[in-house]
């Protein structure tokens, strides 16, 4: 049982840290566009580069 | 028997190609059309500059372009930028109007990035926000803002010292605090669960009191850091004396620390760590959920008021023009308005004669001509000429600021039921805090040792907090599930309010009938070509104001013939004398009546329109009518529901009339001032009928903002969309039918959760007061029936339209 004086505040200051980290993605916008990114990683390749796709314009175009 | 020409839909936005165009260019290997000149140019520009790739990865067509010139240098002038000034990169933010799919983003991205002077430009896909960095020595804003719009987006610097900073920070701190409050909580929580399952005196005291010095450290940061808004909430309330629900909360807080904080360091007594953690935790979860509401409503709302500051080009006394701001325009100011400029300020022509379209202001669908004396309104549109007027109105009473003023009056307002909300919580807080004083005096008096842990129980259970999620959960479910529909609600209570509505009142131009009336298909019958039978048409359309006419005009613009002694028979034909031969033009009836002829092409849904002469059937035009898309539907519909009907316009009789028989209104008005709108409006909610105003134009902001529910319809002016509670966002007016269905129910589930929350309070009362709930329990019941009634509201997004 002993044991558990140091893992207890070992735990504190490891949720601390954990804290930090947070609190700093939060303040540094990580947290803000939670959509953005899934979408750009699509568009990032340069031109040439990307693999074939079909050139047919009229399917899956939807009027918003 | 031949066609014009094969219908077809632009490349670029979608749109139906007009007729005798030939608008387009070469893309890959093949030929695309365009709609008009300006989906020719964008498209062009997004080619030459190597962004082709934007139509192969595009999964949506691009917003159709905005026919309306706007002159951004305006954002140099007002522009806080100092020439000259030691910092050269400036920061500023954009909101980016006409995003349809992500290709948009990479494609705005690229292009903006490889302008010279631009450092950095991120786009935020979740809100259509852009970072732009730039040198100010090497490229101006109004540049930047004109490259966007060349490749067909409309971008507005957007003042990030305003609201939106404002909502993203605090958005900020709602993460953090509820991050905070987590990870305490979790801590606590897995502490106290060892304490509760070890049996009585199985953990030896020295290491139980260590435990609970570890759970009290925990909770500081829960008390002072994640609980700050309630505790000065709390303090606020109890300032104003007008206690709201912080009062409470803060109260079941800071006792339940300081209490367990007490007993912790005298090592007897129950401690309360973990009830005032996950207590603080659902809390700020609650309110998050709420604060996503607002942001949702603001944000949507937000886009709107953003205008172009108006540029007005003053002649100065020695000749010279400059431009300034338009609200610096004073009194007699002379200012010169060219042709696709906005009119700066009411104004009266003293050189010069134009048309001026002022249908944004009074739903005249016409231009009207104006001459020397003739007075201009600000924010209306010159067409034609250039036009020298003398300034006649500013400050108060000028056009511009009545209509600011209305957007202010429109954004200040607190949502209603926040306000209902908030003086029902009042009364429901004094009660909570009298029945826990009472029952903790009663127990306290009684000797019995539990007083405080009953006290608290019943603090927290008796926290009105599923009843006062009832309304909210109720409102965000519905509105985001009317939000991926194309529907934007920006006012919750509009939501509650559509069912009850009795009366459904709409207005003409814009919003039932898009003035896009044209003619689709030309059939000859005869030696005449379409060309010449077009021209026939049109010289005889000339002295018609009927809406079908409209479409003639708008296909041919000069006369090659001049008709004579035209006689217009009542709205369904014209007859005139053109190169000596009689023609007659019109309905089938009516050239049954004048010539007598059969007609074996087969019936279309659209209308059709006739051309005869003497000697037979000279030509058939297909009109395709410009009502909106779903609105007769819609229009039957509301009827079958027992709403009534009605159509009041500032246009003419003639569109009017023709309109209302075509989607069967039986009540309509036309001819009517916007004064003569919010009168009627008036009328009606004296005789207690909640009156839905459906409208587009400025003109009828003022009676939108009137009726009990305002609606306005896609490509909707500015100051009508700031001033309506729900924005239709596609063109099918079906959608308002949704609208209604989403209503009827999202009252109903309020309902439930209302009465399931009551219950709930009512309930756990009685077994709190008597001692049968822990403070944790207590706290853990309250989440529960919290939760439910969350889930409960979640149903309205799940659901789908059965009708």
């Amino acid at each position: 049982m002993d044991s558990l004086y140091l893992l207890i505040p070992l735990s504190v200051i490891l949720i601390g840290v954990i804290m930090v980290i947070f609190l700093w993605a939060v303040k540094s916008g990580q947290f803000d566009d939670l959509e953005g990114p899934a979408h750009s990683i699509l568009f990032e390749e340069e031109e040439g580069e990307s693999n074939e796709k079909p050139n047919d314009e009229g399917d899956g175009l939807t009027m918003k | 028997m031949n066609k014009i020409k094969e219908n077809d839909v632009c490349f670029h936005c979608g749109l139906d190609v007009p007729l005798n165009s030939n608008w387009g260019l070469e893309f890959d290997g093949s030929h695309r059309t365009m709609c008009c000149p300006g989906c020719e140019a964008v498209a062009k520009a997004i080619i030459d500059n190597g962004l082709a790739d934007f139509y192969r990865k595009r999964t949506a067509y691009c917003e159709p372009m905005a026919a309306i010139p706007e002159d951004l240098k305006g954002f140099d002038v007002s522009s806080d930028l100092e020439p000259g000034g030691g910092a050269d990169l400036v920061d500023r933010s954009l909101m980016i109007e006409g995003i349809s799919c992500s290709a948009c983003i990479w494609l705005l991205e690229r292009h903006v990035t490889q302008l010279a002077g631009v450092k950095s430009f991120k786009i935020n896909y979740a809100n259509r926000r852009a970072l732009l960095t730039f040198d100010s020595q090497v490229i101006r804003l109004s540049d930047i803002l004109e490259a966007i719009k060349s490749i067909g987006y409309r971008a507005l610097p957007y003042d990030t010292t305003q609201q939106y900073s404002n909502l993203l920070d605090e958005r900020k701190r709602f993460l953090s605090r509820i991050g905070v409050a987590a990870f305490c909580s979790m801590q606590v929580m897995m502490i106290t669960a060892g304490i509760y399952m070890a049996g009585v005196n199985e953990i030896e005291p020295t290491m139980l009191n260590f435990l609970k010095w570890v759970s009290a450290f925990l909770t500081i940061p829960v008390i002072f850091f994640s609980a700050g808004p309630f505790i000065k909430g709390a303090y606020r309330d109890v300032k104003n004396k007008m206690p709201g629900m912080d009062v409470p909360v803060s109260l079941g807080i800071t006792l339940g620390f300081v209490a367990s904080l007490y007993n912790t360091y005298v090592a007897t007594g129950d401690t309360y760590y973990e009830s005032v953690c996950m207590f603080v935790l659902f809390l700020l979860l609650a309110r998050y959920v709420e604060f996503l509401t607002r942001w949702h409503a603001m944000s949507s709302s937000e886009r709107i008021t953003q205008a172009v500051p108006v540029i007005a080009q003053r002649l100065a006394l020695n000749g010279q023009i400059e431009s300034i701001a338009a609200t610096s325009l004073q009194l007699g100011d002379k200012v010169q308005i060219n042709p696709g400029e906005v009119i700066p300020a009411d104004s009266v022509v003293i050189q010069g004669g134009s048309s001026v379209d002022e249908s944004i202001l009074t739903g005249e669908s016409n231009a009207i001509k104006k001459n020397v004396g003739d007075n201009l309104l600000g924010g209306s549109h010159n067409l034609a000429e250039t036009l020298i007027a003398k300034v006649s109105c500013v400050g108060e009473d000028s056009t511009l600021s009545t209509i600011s003023r209305l957007m202010e009056r429109a954004h200040s307002d607190k949502p209603a039921w926040v306000e209902l909300a908030d003086r029902y919580a009042s009364v429901f807080v004094t009660f909570v805090i009298l029945v826990t004083v009472g029952s903790g005096l009663y127990g306290y008096l009684n000797d019995n040792p539990d007083w405080f842990s009953i006290a608290l129980s019943v603090l927290v259970v008796t926290c009105p907090c599923a009843l006062s999620l009832a309304t909210p959960t109720a409102y965000t479910a519905a509105m985001s599930k009317l939000f991926d529909l194309g529907i934007i609600v920006t006012k919750g209570q509009a939501l509650e309010k559509l069912a009850i509505i009795k009366y459904v009142i709409f207005d003409k131009t814009g919003t039932l009938t898009q003035g896009k009336m044209r003619i689709t298909n030309c059939y000859t019958l005869s030696e005449y070509s379409q060309e010449q039978a077009l021209a026939l048409a049109v010289s005889l359309e000339q002295f018609s104001d009927h809406p079908i006419a409209q479409a003639f005009k708008r296909e041919k613009a000069e006369l090659t013939y001049q008709a004579e002694e035209v006689k217009n028979t009542n709205g369904a034909g014209l007859e005139g004398l053109i190169e000596g031969e009689q023609y007659y033009l019109g309905s089938k009836q009516y050239i049954e009546g004048c010539v007598g002829f059969s007609d074996s092409t087969k019936q279309t849904k659209n209308s059709t329109v006739y051309l005869a002469n003497s000697n037979g059937l000279i030509a058939i035009f297909n009109i395709e009518d410009d009502i909106r898309e779903g609105a007769e539907t819609l229009v039957s519909w509301l009827k079958e529901q027992g709403k009534t009907v009605s159509l009041i316009s500032g246009d003419h009789q003639a569109p009017v009339s023709w309109l209302a028989r075509h989607l069967s209104i039986s009540h309509y008005k036309f001819d009517t001032t916007p004064s003569e709108k919010l009168a009627e409006v008036e009328a009606l909610q004296a005789e207690d009928v909640q009156v839905a105003m459906v409208g587009d134009g400025m003109n009828d902001a003022p009676v939108m903002a009137q009726a009990d529910v305002s609606i306005s319809v896609s490509g909707a002016s500015q100051l009508a969309r700031s001033s309506s509670d729900i924005l239709l966002m596609g063109d099918d007016m079906r959608n308002l039918e949704k609208a209604f269905n989403m209503s009827i129910r999202t009252r109903y589930v309020i309902k439930q959760n209302m009465l399931w929350a009551l219950v709930y309070n009512i309930g756990a009362l009685p077994l709190a007061i008597s001692g049968q709930l822990e403070p944790w329990q207590a706290a853990l019941g309250m989440s529960l029936s919290s939760l439910m009634v969350v889930l409960n509201s979640f149903r309205l997004r799940l659901n789908i339209f059965s009708k």
